[in-house]
């Protein structure tokens, strides 16, 4: 069904002389249920549909959206594009994208069971969930936002510079957050899984990661101040990853806002550690076969044994720094692009976490708070509020109200050991646990 | 947008299949917006877009069901959609058609949108101005304008017509130190032509030069527990993450909060009286009408330490026979109502702001906080820094490279112990379940006796 795309093509032939166009249809069919004490709190479904129209006339860019895709709305936002771009000043590096010539990976991105799967199975799963969580240890005092939800979506992006595509892709998941106390204060733990439909989510596992984690914070108390070696699991690493990779946007980095601004070439990390971006790649929750402006996706050697190897572009921030795009543009339908990591990938050696934990007083962080307040791309400083586990000679002991803080440039370069513990995360990111020198605990 | 006839109907077919309460919330929204980096700027981009949500209570369960379709038979499509949803819980429910549409009349002419370029000029040329060290400026301006209409089968029908306008001044600073950033923002609940009469561009773009210039030769900041002094209007978004996340009903009726069965009692300094209120004259979290049709209120929270009220939506109300107290929002159309705040604030005290420094030995001064988060079930917060500097002896000193405090709820109110007689608020973004809402935070000069500084130096 090319049914968008056609559409977007079709109002392409609206083109004025001297414009160019580009227009971006998406439509999504949504579903989300959240059980809360055996009963379905709430459940939601909906569809939404989106266009973005950016006309460039002269330099000049106008940009519009309309939250339906009917005919008379794209025209209508293409007729504001067209207005806006009139009310602006020339930027001279403002581009479409243009295809390369670069052939689009063929990519099974849709569930063909999710369409059919009924809405009694949906809230199923979501009562499952929570029961699952309830039922796993008696100190389990509550379970919040016991969610199943899944989203079928389809984009098209068409330009006057020849992109034509269209890509489905479906997704579906799992979130919870159970709360423990042991006669103390609470303790709260996450836990979420994503997948490209209903089979790949098990609620048992998700209920256990999340009551675990809870139970691992029992008892937590504020630790000392001290110098320590943390080892962020899966989920903090992948957050870890997602700053460093933003730090890698090629937009960032040519206008120096950056942290790696004049480093490429450099070395940035340890020899053995490599960073690939790869949106090919299958596995990915953000796999995609073209980017946000269409172009054909590629995998982006970022880091390659320890040098900053490759950026992130896309056809802006490519113009800008006198190059090609290499097909990294993130977007949602009604907003403009920008360029970013999908699917980021760690190349390194892997080591037991029994070997990471070993080496001495380590602290397993489970949960991070403020990374929105506390980390800066542009000086890379990283000061953030953690939960998680002092492993000591004494044995474990859980902390809270706590910051680590450090800064992320050092921290790359300070990685000791990554773990073998590979997750792929919902954000698209796999990662494994990362094991880092040098970091301050500040507490009492 | 849609007629009273056809709301009656639908709120009927809503209830068709039982259920206690039902909800229509339609919205109309339309934006401008454009920003300008490295002295170029970008597109200049519109959106606009309506939309109708409705649902229906069933005891404990919600229905809803959401459309951008505002034909009558989509319309009665997405009735029907949620009263079974709500009812049964397992019906095998149609997934809602997406049709017709009305263009949004754009809010904002030609001439207003050229002002919006020049105002971003002027911010850049300001901040570039300021000192050579300044190597990057990005600014951004936006407008919108929301309509909505709530009825509910409660026979309320009402309408409110709100608009928002924001400019925005980030800088990089650069020097063989490294790079450093700070921001600063202008934001009211007005639309374009009274935002005019009100933003002081030149004063914002100063203001976001003068935080990053000293942060050039600032030093790490100290580790461990120190008084910290929090600069008048800087530090509100401690009040909103330390309790007033705390004291949002849902999270009450759920247990997940350290202010469960605390009211009537003691949770903070005696010097803490804290309020929300949606009433305030143009400030950001402001609106005549809530997201469920309940006109905002001034609600104390905290009156001299004690705990007095929460903040209520419709749905946690009822759980404890209580009125809405105009606290119900909801990002959009799309999203279900939730407690949320709005402008949140500790009221001024008695002391001189200059002598709370002066009475403070060894701790830190933030002139600026970047954000923060809780977690209200264990009432740990953090907030992070963007301007902070050492207090020695009594005088504000070096500054400081950014970082985050950390603190418990109640034990961070428990341990102001100056409250100052001066005032700001600040404007924000709060997000809570997906959901994020435009808020105030405001407060005084105040000092907490210890916070937890995660610093990389010792302290």
């Amino acid at each position: 069904m090319a049914e968008l795309l056609d559409r977007a093509l079709a109002l392409l032939e609206g083109r004025l002389a001297g414009e160019a166009i580009e227009v971006v249809v998406g439509r999504t069919r949504e579903t989300e249920v959240v059980a809360y004490e055996g009963v379905i709190e709430s459940l939601t479904q909906a569809e939404t549909a989106v266009v973005g129209v950016r006309v460039i006339v002269g330099g000049r860019v106008g940009f519009a959206t309309a939250g339906s895709i009917e005919d008379h709305a794209l025209a209508d936002a293409l007729e504001r594009a067209r207005e806006n771009a009139g009310l602006v000043e020339e930027d001279p590096d403002a581009v479409l994208a243009e295809p390369d010539g670069v052939v689009a990976p063929t990519l099974e991105l849709v569930d063909p069971k999710l369409p059919g799967l009924r809405v009694e199975a949906k809230v199923e799963r979501a009562l499952d969930l929570e029961r699952a969580a309830r039922r796993r240890d008696r100190r389990v005092r509550d379970v919040q936002h016991a969610t199943y939800g899944d989203r079928h979506s389809e984009v098209a992006v068409a330009s006057t510079t020849g992109v034509a595509t269209q890509v489905a892709q479906s997704h579906a998941w799992l979130f919870l957050e159970a709360l423990a106390d042991d006669g103390g204060p609470l303790s709260t733990g996450f836990a979420s899984v994503g997948s490209r439909g209903p089979d790949g989510l098990d609620p048992e596992a998700v209920a256990a990661e999340a009551v675990d984690r809870a139970l691992a914070g029992l008892g937590a108390t504020k630790p000392t101040s001290q110098s320590v070696v943390v080892r962020f699991d899966p989920r903090t690493a992948g957050v870890l990853l997602g700053l460093w990779a933003s730090a890698l946007s090629g937009l960032a980095v040519t206008r120096r806002q950056s942290m790696f601004s004049d480093r490429v070439g450099e070395r940035i990390a340890p020899p053995w550690f490599s960073l690939l971006d790869d949106p090919t790649d299958p596995t990915s929750l953000l796999a995609t076969p073209v980017d946000g402006e269409g172009l054909a996706t590629r995998p982006h050697q970022l880091v390659v044994e320890g040098i900053l190897h490759e950026l992130l572009f896309d056809a802006y921030a490519a113009k800008l720094a006198g190059r090609r795009s290499n097909a990294a543009a993130l977007r949602s339908p009604g907003s403009l692009p920008a360029p970013g990591a999908r699917a980021l990938r760690v190349v390194a050696p892997r080591r037991s976490l029994e070997e990471l934990d070993g080496a001495g007083s380590v602290l397993v962080v489970h949960a991070l708070a403020g990374v929105h307040s506390g980390v800066s791309t542009v000086s890379g400083d990283f000061s953030v509020g953690v939960e998680g586990v002092l492993q000591t000679s004494h044995g474990p002991r859980p902390v809270r109200e706590a910051t680590v803080s450090g800064n992320l440039q050092r921290m790359l370069l300070d990685l000791v050991a990554v773990g073998d513990d590979d997750r792929e995360l919902p954000s698209g990111t796999r990662a494994p646990s990362l094991l880092i020198d040098g970091l301050v605990l500040a507490g009492r | 947008m849609i007629d009273h006839e056809l709301v009656e109907e639908l709120l009927t077919i809503a209830l068709a299949r039982g259920g206690d309460f039902a909800e229509l919330f339609a919205e109309e929204r339309s934006a401008t917006s454009v920003s300008l980096s490295d002295q170029r700027v970008g597109a200049l981009a519109d959106s606009g877009w309506r939309g109708v949500g409705i649902r229906v209570l069933a005891g404990d369960a919600t229905g809803f069901a959401h459309t951008a379709d505002l034909s009558a038979a989509s319309l009665r499509e997405a009735a029907r959609t949620a009263s079974q949803i709500a009812r049964s819980g397992r019906g095998v429910v149609a997934a809602m058609p997406v049709g017709r549409f009305e263009p949004t009349v754009p809010s904002l002419g030609g001439q207003a949108k050229r002002r919006m370029v020049e105002l971003l000029r002027r911010g850049d040329a300001v901040a570039r101005e300021r000192d050579g060290a300044v190597a990057q400026v990005t600014t951004s301006i936006g407008t919108e304008r929301r309509r909505i209409l709530v009825a509910n089968s409660e026979g309320l029908f009402a309408t409110d017509e709100q608009s928002r306008s924001r400019l925005r001044v980030h800088v990089i600073a650069r020097a063989d130190t490294g790079a450093q950033s700070g921001h600063e923002v202008a934001a009211f609940s007005v639309d374009f032509d009274e935002f005019l009469a009100l933003v002081d561009v030149d004063g914002l773009a100063q203001t976001a030069a003068g935080r990053v210039l000293p942060k050039l030769r600032a030093r790490p900041a100290p580790t461990g527990e120190l008084p910290v002094v929090l600069a008048r209007g800087s530090g509100g978004i401690l009040f909103h993450e330390a309790c007033g996340h705390g004291l949002e009903a849902d999270h009450i009726v759920k247990r997940a909060s350290v202010y469960v069965d605390r009211l009537g009692e003691q949770v903070a300094s005696p010097l803490v009286t804290l309020v929300d209120d949606g009433t305030r004259d143009r400030d950001w979290g402001s609106y005549r009408l809530d997201d469920e049709g309940h006109p905002a209120q001034s609600n104390v929270l905290i009156e001299h330490g004690e705990l007095v009220d929460y903040l209520w939506d419709r749905r946690s109300a009822a759980k404890f026979a209580r009125e809405p107290k105009g606290n119900g929002r909801r990002e959009d159309y799309r999203s279900l109502p939730m407690v949320r705040m709005t402008n949140t604030f500790l009221r001024p005290g008695d002391s001189d702001p200059d002598d709370i420094v002066a009475s403070t030995e060894r701790g830190v001064y933030v002139a600026a906080l970047s954000g923060g988060q809780v977690n209200t079930a264990t009432g740990d917060f953090v907030f992070g820094t963007q301007e902070a500097y050492l207090i020695e002896h009594g005088r504000i000193t070096v500054p400081l490279r950014d970082t985050q405090l950390i603190g418990n709820g109640p034990a961070v109110l428990a341990a102001i112990d100056a409250v100052g007689n001066d005032f700001g608020m600040t404007p924000g973004t709060c997000g809570k379940n997906g959901q994020a809402v435009p808020v105030g935070t405001g407060q005084p000069t105040v000092r907490v006796r210890a916070v937890t500084l995660g610093g990389t130096i010792d302290g």
